[in-house]
This record gives structure tokens, C-alpha cells and sequence, in this order.
């Protein structure tokens, strides 16, 4: 067995690094959609959904996510599905960062003034075209910035997986494996956490220069 | 589709260990806060100085606790520094991770809070015959507290959830004990279930005085 690190090794952390990027991206759509729903129904006039949804927020943000990887896993194999653990972390960061975004969702749709809205339907427009035409192109840009936020959080939380076994490994996971191999923790660690700093650090540059764009606009459109 | 009879009887036997280790996680957790919230304060100013040497210390800490998972900063505390020869207890190990990632974020924080209040404010209180001292104790400081409050109790239940990755190294705090618990007797539905209720209790009780509290003091 080679105790030094090989080239192989540095391929199975850019492969992890991939995982990582596929995690976030797959669950940060479903997460986002259903996040999106759930945001909506919120604003809707029945207490009794809000209050229902809310308790479904609640328990997903009070609760360590790594607790809700083994609840659901251990809650599918008792219910008589038992599910690979890939699959079954994919799904529970999906509803995980759901309960964040839905609180998102609804601050954008409430941070659109009501006389806007109600201008929109003045002008004849109905619900869902005053929702699709006015209040998702207002209300979703001012949210922008903390769904990015929630993105990047989402991507640091797809280490976690690792505690279900889940193959194939992502990238920390991918480090201890090669850790316990070759015994240099520091070193892999080190190269570890620039990986996902680059990753964060590249998506944090990105967003802030497509703000400035959309700043841009609307200071010509002024 | 549910042929499986639940077991609670065996958790309930293991309740004091349950109880204990959640005190433990409530330990850690304020004390990751109050040397969190110290480092904090000392980075938020350094953020500002005109010395490069601590501005960069302080930039840098923050973007490296911000931009990396809290479990890699603790695999660092745990792993990372015993090739260094310096050999951390998990609890220590989780206790210096949790501490270094608090700073960051409530560095964050703070900066946001000081930098919320307008200069303009301090030079009018100077001009009404309040000394440095005086202004920051009774102008500058109370704002920046009303606005910090409620992101800081965020960050605590924050600091609350992340302390349950200490059962990845062995540290049998609320979630770890509970591992623990339910590899010895097999259940592992109902064991998480509980440990689950009780982060969700915690964390209700601390949200709900903080709300209480903010209500009470800034109702100016």
C-alpha cells in the first residue's frame, strides 16, 4: 500500500469537489422549489396554512440537520422503504434548505408595497399575472442576496452527508478517506478547505457582480 | 406499509444520560458564544484599524470561518493540529471550532450593527457636552444593541445545532450520546426522534425569551 499521496488521491478530491457542486446544485433546485411553494402558500390570506407552515419551518431550522439525515433514513426503512443513503441525504438537504427558503420567499413577495399590487390589478392584470410580471421581478431581486447566502450555507452543509455513508463520496468525505490512508491530516485538510473556499468564494463573486449589473439598471432606469 | 412497533419504553429508561448530555450541549453552546462574541468584537474593530497586519488577521478569519463547513474546521481542531503536536480532547476540539466559526459570523454582525448607527450621531452628542465615553455608553451603544439582538439569538441556536456535530468525533454531547444510545439498543428511530424534540424544545424556549426580552427593552 502507498502511504504518499498520489495523483489518483488528488483526482478522487477534484471528483468529491464535483459530488459537493452536484449536491448543492440538484438540492438547491428542489430546495428551492418547494421552498418557493411553501413561501407562496404563506402569504396567503388562511391563518390556518400559515400557521400550519410555520410549524414546518420551525422544527426544519430547530432541529441539526445531521439528526434529520438519520430520522428520515432510519423513517424510511420503518415505513418499509428503505432508501440508499445518496438519495435519502439528497432529499432531506432538499426539505432542509426548503424551510429556509421559503422564510426567503415570503419577506421578497412582502417586500413588494401593496399599492403596487393593487396598481397591477387596476391596470386589469389578474392574480397570477400580477404575481408572475410584478411582484416575482421586484420582490425576488431585493431576496437575491440572502438566497445566495443560502446557497453557499447549503453547499458547506453537503459535508454532512458523510455521516450516512453516502458513495460516492463528497469532498471531505473524499479527504478522510485519503486521511486515513496516508495519515497527513493537516496537509489534506488544508487543501480540504481551499477547495470549498475557492467554490463559495467563486458563486459569493459572481452574485455581487450580477447585483451590480442589476444596480446598474436601475439607477439608468432613474 | 408500517408493520414496525415503536419502543419508547427504552428510551425513557435512558433519559437521565439524555438529560445530561443535553446539558452539555447547552454548555458548549454559550461558552462557544461568550468567547465567540469576545473575539468578535476585538476582529470587528481590527476589521476597521489602520495597522495592515491586523486588518488582514481579521479579514482573513472571517472570510475562512464564513467560507468553509463547520465540520472541516472541527476535523481541523481535532486532526489538523494533532500533526502539529498539539493534541485537542473532542470537547475542547468542538468547543475551539464552534468558538472560531462564531467569530466570524458575529464579527459580521457587529460590523453591521456599529456601522448601522451614523456618524453624525457621535458628533452630536460630542456637541452636546457628552464626553467619548459618555456618548458610546449612552448614544452609539444601546442602537447598536437593538440592532444585533435578534441576529446574535440566531447565531446562538446556530452555535446550538452545530455543536451536534461533535457526535462525528466521539464528543457525547446531545446528539453524540444519542448515537451512542441507539447503537447499543437498536433503536434508532425513536432514540433520534427524542434527541430531535429536545433540540426543537431548546431551541423554542431560547427564541421565544429572546423575542420577549427584545420586546421589553427596545420599545423606544
Amino acid at each position: 500500500m502507498d502511504y504518499s499521496f498520489t495523483s489518483n488521491d488528488f483526482w478522487l478530491m477534484v471528483r468529491g469537489a464535483g459530488i459537493t457542486f452536484v449536491l448543492t446544485i440538484v438540492s438547491g433546485f428542489l430546495g428551492t422549489l418547494l421552498g418557493f411553494i411553501v413561501g407562496w402558500a404563506r402569504t396567503a390570506p388562511s391563518r390556518i396554512v400559515y400557521h400550519l407552515l410555520g410549524a414546518y419551518i420551525d422544527v426544519i431550522r430547530s432541529v441539526p440537520l445531521l439528526i434529520q439525515f438519520v430520522l428520515f433514513n432510519s423513517f424510511m426503512a420503518i415505513a418499509g422503504h428503505p432508501m440508499d443513503p445518496f438519495t435519502s441525504g439528497l432529499i432531506t438537504l432538499s426539505i432542509y434548505i426548503s424551510g429556509y427558503v421559503s422564510e426567503v420567499v415570503k419577506a421578497g413577495i412582502e417586500s413588494v408595497p401593496g399599492v403596487v399590487r393593487k396598481a397591477a390589478r387596476g391596470l386589469g392584470m389578474t392574480y397570477l399575472q400580477d404575481f408572475f410580471y410584478i411582484v416575482i421581478p421586484i420582490g425576488m431581486r431585493s431576496v437575491f442576496p440572502a438566497w445566495t447566502g443560502l446557497m453557499l450555507g447549503l453547499m458547506k452543509d453537503t459535508s454532512l452527508i458523510a455521516v450516512l455513508g453516502a458513495t460516492p463520496p463528497e469532498l471531505l468525505r473524499a479527504s478522510q478517506i485519503i486521511i486515513n490512508r496516508i495519515q497527513e491530516p493537516l496537509a489534506i485538510l488544508l487543501g480540504a478547505g481551499l477547495f470549498y473556499f475557492i467554490m463559495c468564494y467563486s458563486i459569493t463573486v459572481m452574485t455581487s457582480r450580477y447585483e451590480n449589473s442589476w444596480q446598474q439598471k436601475r439607477e439608468v432606469i432613474r | 406499509m408500517f408493520d414496525y412497533t415503536f419502543q419508547w419504553r427504552v428510551v425513557w429508561r435512558h433519559w437521565p444520560e439524555l438529560l445530561q448530555s443535553a446539558a452539555l450541549t447547552l454548555q458548549i453552546t454559550a461558552l462557544s458564544i461568550v468567547i465567540g462574541l469576545a473575539i468578535a468584537l476585538a476582529l470587528a474593530a481590527f476589521r476597521d484599524s489602520r495597522n495592515p497586519g491586523l486588518r488582514y488577521l481579521a479579514i482573513s478569519w472571517i472570510a475562512l470561518a464564513r467560507n468553509t463547513p463547520a465540520l472541516l474546521q472541527i476535523y481541523m481542531a481535532y486532526f489538523g493540529l494533532g500533526a502539529l503536536g498539539i493534541h485537542l480532547s473532542p470537547y475542547t476540539s468542538v468547543l475551539a471550532a464552534i468558538a472560531f466559526n462564531n467569530a466570524g459570523y458575529l464579527a459580521e454582525i457587529l460590523r453591521g450593527g456599529f456601522s448601522s448607527v451614523p456618524a453624525t450621531q457621535n458628533l452630536a452628542a460630542r456637541g452636546l457636552g457628552l464626553s467619548t465615553l459618555q456618548a458610546y455608553v449612552y448614544i452609539i451603544l444601546p442602537q447598536v444593541v437593538r440592532t444585533v439582538f435578534l441576529p446574535i439569538v440566531n447565531q446562538i441556536i446556530w452555535a446550538m445545532l452545530g455543536t451536534s456535530l461533535g457526535m462525528i468525533i466521539g464528543l457525547q454531547e446531545l446528539a453524540g450520546m444519542t448515537t451512542f444510545l441507539q447503537s447499543q439498543t437498536f433503536r434508532p428511530f425513536e432514540f433520534y426522534f427524542v434527541a430531535a424534540c429536545m433540540y426543537l424544545v431548546i431551541a423554542k424556549i431560547a427564541t421565544g425569551s429572546a423575542h420577549l426580552v427584545s420586546a421589553r427593552m427596545f420599545r423606544w
